[in-house]
């Protein structure tokens, strides 16, 4: 009786607000794995579209991390009950289109940001469908590999500019504090996971796959870049997790890293000395820096009205303004040509704040790339961690470079099903 | 006479190693609960250090220069860790006192009973015990998820783990080792099978019991990926969830990160203050019998 | 207080036969005893009595009531275990009192009983005590005090006194002759001691392969035992069996065999009349043996050559061969032999047993 009671005031209510508010709400879900300063950025945004819009409730959930976000989204798309939108990255979208899950957001939203887009950016969003390339997701928050460098002992013209000065230059820092015959201050740190791989690989001339789409990390460029970063261990402060501590502690000078890290190395840095940012040193064939970062995807079980307010909210975070101020807050990249070239990012670029993004721009702009189309697909997490698998083993001494690509290739090849590929 | 004085010469060699050994084992067990303390103190030191300062060293131990207690308040206001909370122990609570009843009473059944299908079933239960916990993940999340719609309720981070053949299979175990003349006894002075179960069996085995117990509510404490799988709502998840707060893919912030962890560890901790006395006088009562 | 049937019960384990056709008729008040070697069914046999095991075939009534289907708790009976099955978190008094308070009895009652009890048996200091505390004999005695403080119309004991010293095992005996006398309850108490079996009980059962080979008192146990089986099984030395022929001459009624041609006393003539010209195994209590001299008539003795030999101070048992038969013979203390020494013996011809040589079987 109580109960029924309830529903019926509840439906009241419902009513009342019903005739009230007249104007229909439409909620979408967006889901993310993004915590911190970006989890605080997200949500301001969120919330100043959700006031402009009225007729839209963005409902943003953070679902831990990006691994169990990645779970979640693979569990719910066979389920059937994906969110309206969620952050991506590359590898999670080829397996969510093995179920036809997502729509075509590139040809959804407004030509104008699709036009606007970098080159890198819209390679790593293609997806070749039915044999036709496709703008399935659209890019979100994303970063490039970038130099750091302490800037109270690193001047301008000590900062090398390419490999064999990052050898050279880096181990004058080399100092032996407590004089027991090891260096304890670094020029030069490392720590060396498959995007680091994949940059020293792509500025030895390295492209990942053949004609017949076969990884071919093992050949020349590839060996010789391990041989590289092996040589490069042996006079580096060389570690499995970030750099940003030792760095911010004055024991490493300089470092390679994403650029979304910049808020941790100057947090870390803060009052003991200037954090610094500066180009790729040069490969033997470029200076391109990988794009790393996750895109946001469209999901096909959403209603018309909720892919239109997905659209619209998409957009609005996709504006020159919003991809500029998600990019002060955030140190990662803004996601438009034209937004590089705005006033108020320029403007920025000036600002204490903002001097550390110049590099990083300039790196985006004239030297990045992103994992080639062929590498979309739902093996490449397998094949990352076959990289990853080899990377250790090489850098542990356990294998030689050779040798440990050779069987990461081969595993590659097998697990994306070529068996053709020696 | 020649052989005397070679025993009494043993004797004394025995007495030495005996004396060393000793010193080795009391010097080892040191060694051992340093090892395990450091971690702890570390995290101490971490949850107290400024986010922005250096550690000094200080022989294997590093120490914070100024103590920031507030660490503690930030890490606390960063998410609403009070609903954390109440959720992380209202769900392991249920969790471990359901799922302690289940392995109790299934044991006994598997033990004790003898029922038509007992052996199929036995066969079943242990063979969800080979089945990785990955290849369940998504056809438990449409079970859960899809059909049931327990997304966003207790019932899908509750209900799932309450029976396990882990437990069942260990309450079993021990619950065969108890003679089976305690159980005839017990019949002829009246008792059903629940009671037996509840009042003589269990005291028996109290020492496995209240350890599986810890355990579960550790485990369920720590769940992580099922949370994010079932849930949306941010007022329903859970402390460990809130943990993930402090790190990204780009960096950590190891003293909120640590200061968290530490206010997430302290039930535990006390938890286990609370229960060691009876586990050591359960195992002790064991040892004596 | 109740009698107990056994009506035609059997146990089957799968296709082993436990417990075959037995029939047994236990008096209110009686001390019963089933004895017999390890594996012939006693614990089968009281197991269904106490509702523990399930009867394959035949009925068992406990006073008048037919409880082949009651649950043990229901069939008033009270059991001691060998190994005593205390429940080892509890105190002796909690132990003893948890029948009664499933039972729900009031707390005064059960105090009272508890008392009651523990006085009969002595432990009334022991009773804080878990059994882990205490020593074999006490808790033997808390194992009693758990069964006798139900008041049961029945107790069944199983080897209860198994586990404990051989000093403590006689005194405990003792006690529970004392304690059954007293309480007047009707008793099944198996064991696989013959000197348990004749000590305490009124009746004995002996079984063998899931069968009753007789039930008497031990004293007609001893004296006339049914068969081979119960003769050999109850009495230590065990009875000597020679085989021989029963033979008439002239009119008297003789037992041949190996070495021995033995007149049968006038008295057992009728009885053993109809047997004549059988095979049969003549039955030789080791103290119905005596040292005889070699003059004497040798055809009346039998001749051994002493194997084994064991002063036990009361008497001296000797071990020997007779053709292919051993004999046991029990002589007088002052006797003196030597092992490897060749002696005679003489059997008290009017104490002489006789079975059917092929089903063992008394005759007359
Ligand atoms: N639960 C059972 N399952 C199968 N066989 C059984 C079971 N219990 C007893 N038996 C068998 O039944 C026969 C009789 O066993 P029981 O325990 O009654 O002998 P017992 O006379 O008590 O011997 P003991 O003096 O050794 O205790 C034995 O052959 C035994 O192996
Ligand atoms: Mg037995």
């Amino acid at each position: 009786m109580k109960k029924f009671l309830g529903i019926l005031l509840l439906l009241a209510a419902l009513a009342i607000q019903g005739t009230a508010q007249p104007q229909q709400v439409t909620p979408i879900s967006f889901w993310h794995g993004m915590t911190g300063v970006l989890q605080g950025t997200i949500n301001a945004l969120t919330d100043e579209f959700n006031a402009q819009n009225k007729d839209v409730k963005v409902n943003l959930t953070l679902q831990g991390n990006y691994d169990a976000l990645n779970q979640k989204l693979l569990a719910a798309v066979v389920a059937g009950t994906p969110p309206t939108l969620s952050q991506m990255f590359p590898d999670w979208t080829a397996k969510i289109i093995e179920a036809d899950a997502l729509e075509t957001l590139g040809d959804l939203i407004n030509v104008n940001i699709v036009g606007d887009f970098p080159k890198s950016l819209l390679d790593e969003n293609t997806f070749i469908i039915n044999g036709k390339p496709t703008l399935l997701t659209v890019p979100f928050n994303k970063s490039i590999l970038t130099m750091f460098y302490n800037s109270d002992v690193v001047k301008t013209d000590d900062l090398p500019k390419t490999w064999d000065e990052i050898l050279s230059k880096s181990i004058k820092f080399n100092k032996d504090t407590n004089n027991d015959g090891k260096p304890d201050i670094f020029g030069w740190g490392l720590r060396v996971y498959p995007e680091i791989f994949a940059t020293f690989f792509h500025q030895n001339g390295g492209s990942f796959f053949d004609k017949a789409g076969c990884l071919t990390i093992n050949n020349t460029a590839g060996v010789d870049a391990m041989e590289y970063l092996v040589k490069l261990k042996g006079q580096s402060l060389y570690q499995g997790g970030f750099l940003d501590a030792p760095f911010g502690e004055g024991k490493v000078m300089m470092y390679i890293d994403s650029s979304a890290g910049l808020g941790f190395a100057e947090r870390g840095s803060q009052g003991k000395h200037g954090v610094a940012t500066a180009r790729l040193p040069r490969g033997r064939a470029n200076s391109d820096g990988m794009i790393q970062g996750t895109n946001i995807g469209l999901f096909k079980t959403a209603s018309d009205a909720e892919k239109k307010a997905a659209i619209r909210y998409v957009e609005f975070l996709l504006s020159v303004d919003k991809t500029i101020f998600w990019a002060q807050q955030t140190g990662y990249l803004p996601v438009r040509a034209s937004a590089l070239k705005d006033a108020k990012w320029l403007e920025f670029l000036k600002t204490a704040k903002g001097a550390n993004h110049q590099a990083i721009v300039d790196q985006f702009v004239n030297g990045s790339f992103a994992y080639p189309v062929e590498a979309h697909i739902s093996a490449w997490g397998a094949v990352r961690g076959f990289i990853g698998d080899a990377i250790e083993k090489i850098m542990q001494s356990k294998a030689s470079p050779k040798d440990a690509l050779d069987e990461a290739a081969k595993l590659s090849n097998k697990e994306m099903k070529k068996a053709d590929c020696i | 006479m020649n052989s005397t004085v070679t025993f009494e010469r043993k004797l004394g060699w025995w007495r030495l190693r005996f004396g060393a050994g000793r010193a080795i084992t009391y010097l080892v067990l040191s060694v051992v609960a340093l090892l395990i303390l450091l971690p702890f103190f570390w995290m101490v030191t971490t949850a107290l250090r400024a986010p922005d300062e250096e550690l000094i060293r200080f022989g294997p131990l590093l120490i914070p220069r100024h103590v920031h207690f507030e660490n503690f308040v930030q890490a606390w206001e960063t998410a609403p860790f009070g609903r954390y909370f109440f959720n992380s122990f209202f769900i392991a609570i249920v969790t471990t006192l359901a799922f302690l009843a289940t392995s109790a009473m299934g044991g006994y059944a598997f033990a004790r009973l003898r029922f038509p299908g007992q052996h199929i079933l036995w066969l079943a239960t242990l063979g969800t015990l080979m089945i990785p916990a990955e290849v369940l993940l998504i056809p438990n999340f449409i079970t859960l998820a899809k059909w049931l719609h327990w997304s966003d309720t207790y019932y899908a981070l509750i209900i799932p783990w309450t029976v396990s053949a882990f437990g069942i299979f260990l309450m079993r175990q021990v619950f065969l080792q108890q003679p089976k003349e305690l159980w005839e006894a017990a019949r002829l002075d009246g008792c059903g099978h629940l009671r037996f179960l509840w009042q003589i069996l269990l005291p028996q085995v109290r020492p496995t019991f209240l350890t599986l117990g810890v355990l579960k509510f550790f485990w369920t404490w720590d769940m992580f990926l099922w949370v994010v799988l079932f849930t949306n709502a941010d007022d329903m998840r859970t402390v460990t969830f809130g943990l993930y707060r402090f790190t990204s893919e780009v960096g950590t912030s190891y003293e909120l990160w640590m200061a968290a962890s530490l206010m997430s560890i302290a039930p535990i901790v006390l938890l286990f203050l609370l229960v060691r006395r009876q586990l050591i006088e359960g195992i002790s009562r064991v040892g004596l019998r | 207080m109740a009698q107990v049937l056994v009506r035609n019960v059997s146990k089957h384990f799968g296709s082993l036969g436990a417990v075959n056709n037995v029939t047994l008729e236990i008096q209110d008040g009686e001390f019963f005893v089933l004895v017999g070697p390890s594996g012939s069914g006693k614990t089968t046999l009281l197991r269904m009595i106490a509702g523990l095991e399930e009867i394959t075939e035949g009925e068992i009534l406990i006073g008048e009531r037919l409880v082949n289907d009651l649950p043990p708790a229901e069939r008033d009976v009270a059991m001691v275990f060998q190994n005593y099955a205390l429940y080892p978190h509890m105190s002796a008094y909690e132990n003893i009192a948890y029948s009664l308070k499933l039972r729900r009895l009031s707390k005064k009652e059960i105090e009272r009983r508890v008392q009651s009890t523990a006085q009969l048996l002595g432990i009334k200091d022991k009773l804080k005590k878990r059994p882990k505390e205490l020593s074999g004999g006490e808790r033997q005695r808390v194992a009693l005090g758990r069964a006798i403080v139900r008041e049961p119309q029945v107790f069944l004991y199983d080897e209860p006194l198994s586990n404990l010293d051989a000093r403590l095992r006689v005194h405990m005996r003792a006690e529970l002759q004392a304690l059954q006398r007293r309480l007047k309850t009707t008793t099944v108490y198996v064991t696989h001691d013959q000197v348990e079996a004749m000590t305490l009980g009124h009746r004995v059962a002996v079984m063998h392969e899931g069968q009753v080979q007789q039930v008497d008192t031990p004293q007609n146990l001893y004296a006339k035992p049914a068969n081979t089986f119960v003769a050999t099984f109850i009495g230590s030395p065990p009875m000597n069996l020679l085989p021989g022929k029963l033979q008439e001459q002239e009119g008297r009624l003789y037992v041949v065999g190996e070495g021995f041609d033995w007149e049968i006393d006038s008295a057992r003539v009728s009885q053993l009349h109809a047997h004549i010209g059988r095979s049969v195994l003549v039955g030789l209590r080791p103290e119905d043996l005596l040292l005889s001299d070699k003059a004497s008539n040798h055809r009346s003795s039998l001749n051994i050559q002493i194997r084994v030999l064991e002063r036990l101070g009361d008497m001296v048992i000797v071990y020997g061969d007779h053709g292919e038969c051993e004999l046991t013979a029990k002589l007088s203390p002052h006797t003196s032999v030597e092992v490897d020494q060749s002696v005679w013996l003489e059997p008290r011809i009017e104490r002489l047993h006789f079975f059917d040589a092929i089903n063992g079987q008394a005759l007359g």
